[in-house]
């Protein structure tokens, strides 16, 4: 049964995307989208002799971007939540609670506001900053307890909530408008564009997690047992904690703040297959991207007008966050 | 061998354990005793090399230990740290795989698989293999972090009070399990114990502990009335019994 689960999951991005693409107030059949796409590629079609003009744009111009967007963000918050509770040994934490998100969407927006450097590299700083000092100010001796390092998270988040205020009261009125919009955590600003900008950022974070995560069994054990077992600790804290700020500042920088992802999946999926970070890593990526790519079909089909997926998000993994506070009180977590 | 020479460690300003000199003989069992905070586990996690010493140094095989990577030192010395419960469910097969992570590039092989078998069965624990270690007993979970150091194909184990938080059966079958591997394996074993009893039960030398000195030698030449008194501070007899010797302590309680 297990693993028939787990081939599910594997497969349900690609279903997924081929849904998504076709669903919308703008709705694309089936064979049309095929059509779309081999034309594009091939220049012939299967089952439609003309396709329209409107068909091939929603579809390649603004579907299309989206939902790989979409699944691509969703599948790095999950992964990156996975690693950071690997590494911390924290089951609570990921990019929101650390104060990641609020970290990276202020270096974010500095960059679309102020500065001329790259969205994303700006939001990489002000993550990395957020999440080494939420670290630092919850380690004691080289231990930090699950429930400070969420304290610290909340503080860090507030700081970095605050100087975005600041940020948005000194920019214009019609730039404060779109930076609110975005800040909510939405993919209706999808494009190519953006797609490419931060593609390069998520394949070097996913790589890394991906090649090296037997190592995240071993630190998830502890500084001490993971150095008994060879594996220099220090080292491999700091190539994962940097991996997984990479993927969730990169997704941040494209999406605004989209809350509680990598809590809920991780967990659902240790309670699946349990905590074994070689079939994690992958599996989170899978349903990660599933679910944001399901919460943006709703999102976009609710109602007449698009609600942002951050609010989703954080109504459907609010709940899903205390029930796990209540857990951690159990069990071996310190 | 372990070979120490001129040895000090402390942390920060407190000294622990001053110029101390001391040879753990291969294949044999060298018991670590003496009072709490005394040095033992500090002395043990200097010999891993999670710590620094102030002066001298550690030899492993002639080898010094500070010049060791974490895995050249992880393929010399496995360890089997105090009892406790871990945050994440990793079940016993999971937990003793990761005894081969020094052996291991990016991902398990099948050879590391079957290694991680083969050392649950050793032990008698091949049942326990799909059990998650936070959910079966203090003594299995004990008898999984000792296969985890099997599997780690190390020439020393060192074991820090593996018998704390145990029953007496699970004690003994643990300081059993111990004297066995030493046999079968040929494995230098070095443990950390608050018991003189179980001292006299399976090591064959001793290091006291006692206000940052050691004295070192044989088990029962070491474990004396005299000494117990000395470390401890506790008047005890050491009886023999045929071919064992037990510490009774002479201890009335006084209200």
């Amino acid at each position: 049964m297990r693993e028939f689960f787990k081939k599910l999951i594997l497969i349900f991005p690609i279903v997924i995307f081929f849904v998504s693409l076709g669903v919308g107030s703008y709705s694309i059949p089936f064979d049309q989208m095929i059509d779309i796409i081999l034309y594009k590629l091939s220049g012939y079609t299967i089952f439609n002799e003309q396709l329209s003009a409107q068909s091939i744009n929603v579809l390649l111009n603004i579907r299309l971007p989206r939902v790989a967007l979409g699944l691509l963000v969703g599948g790095a918050l999950a992964v990156s939540g996975t690693a950071f509770q690997a590494v911390m040994r924290n089951p609570l934490v990921e990019p929101y609670t650390l104060g990641l998100s609020s970290g990276a969407a202020f270096g974010a927006a500095l960059a679309m506001a102020v500065v001329t450097i790259p969205v994303q590299i700006c939001a990489f700083v002000f993550a990395g900053l957020s999440v080494g000092i939420s670290y630092l100010a919850a380690s004691k001796h080289g231990e930090t307890s699950v429930i400070s390092l969420v304290l610290s998270g909340v503080v860090v988040a507030s700081v970095f909530t605050a100087m975005l205020s600041i940020l948005q009261i000194s920019i214009d009125p019609l730039q404060l408008q779109g930076l609110i919009y975005w800040l909510m955590g939405s993919l209706h600003t999808a494009s190519w564009a953006k797609l490419l900008a931060v593609l390069p950022y998520l394949i070097v974070g996913y790589t890394i997690i991906y090649f090296f995560r037997w190592k995240l069994n071993i630190l998830s054990l502890g500084e001490k047992d993971a150095g008994s077992l060879g594996v220099n600790p220090q080292k491999y804290k700091l190539l994962f904690i940097g991996a997984a700020t990479l993927l969730a500042s990169a997704a941040v920088s494209v999406t605004g703040i989209i809350s509680l992802v990598g809590l809920m999946i991780p967990h659902m999926l240790r309670m699946l297959f349990g905590p074994d970070n070689t079939k994690l890593i992958p599996l989170s990526f899978c349903l990660g991207a599933s679910y944001l790519a399901i919460v943006d079909m709703i999102s976009r089909n609710l109602l007449t007008y698009e609600i942002p997926i951050g609010i989703f998000t954080t109504f459907l993994g609010a709940p899903y966050f205390i029930f796990l506070i209540r857990k951690t009180r159990e069990g071996g977590w310190n | 061998m372990i070979k120490i020479e001129n040895l000090s460690l402390g942390y920060s300003k407190n000294t622990i354990l001053e110029k101390i000199n001391l040879t753990i003989e291969k294949e044999k069992i060298t018991i670590f005793l003496g009072q709490n905070g005394s040095g033992k586990t500090t002395l043990m996690s200097a010999i891993n090399g999670l710590i620094r010493p102030r002066e001298g140094k550690i030899l492993i095989d002639n080898q010094n230990i500070t010049q060791l990577s974490r895995k050249e030192v992880a393929k010399k010395i496995a360890t089997v740290s105090q009892l406790h419960q871990f945050g994440f469910d990793y079940t016993a097969f999971e937990m003793v795989l990761m005894g081969r992570s020094a052996h291991i590039g990016y991902m398990p092989e099948k050879a590391d698989r079957d290694k991680a078998e083969e050392a649950l069965e050793l032990i008698g624990i091949g049942h326990l293999k799909e059990k998650q270690v936070n959910k079966i007993s203090g003594g299995e979970r004990q008898l999984v972090m000792i296969a985890r150091a099997i599997a780690q194909e190390t020439g020393i184990i060192l074991l820090d009070e593996p018998t704390s938080y145990l029953d007496l059966k699970n004690q003994l079958k643990v300081l059993q399990l111990i004297k066995f591997i030493n046999k079968k394996k040929k494995v230098t074993c070095v443990i950390t114990l608050h018991d003189p009893n179980q001292a006299l039960l399976c090591g064959d030398h001793v290091v006291m502990f006692d206000q940052g000195k050691i004295q070192t030698g044989e088990t029962r030449t070491m474990i004396t009335d005299e000494k117990i008194f000395a470390v401890y501070g506790v008047k005890a007899q050491v009886i023999d019994v045929g071919e064992n010797s037990f510490v009774v302590p002479n201890h009335k309680f006084e209200f």
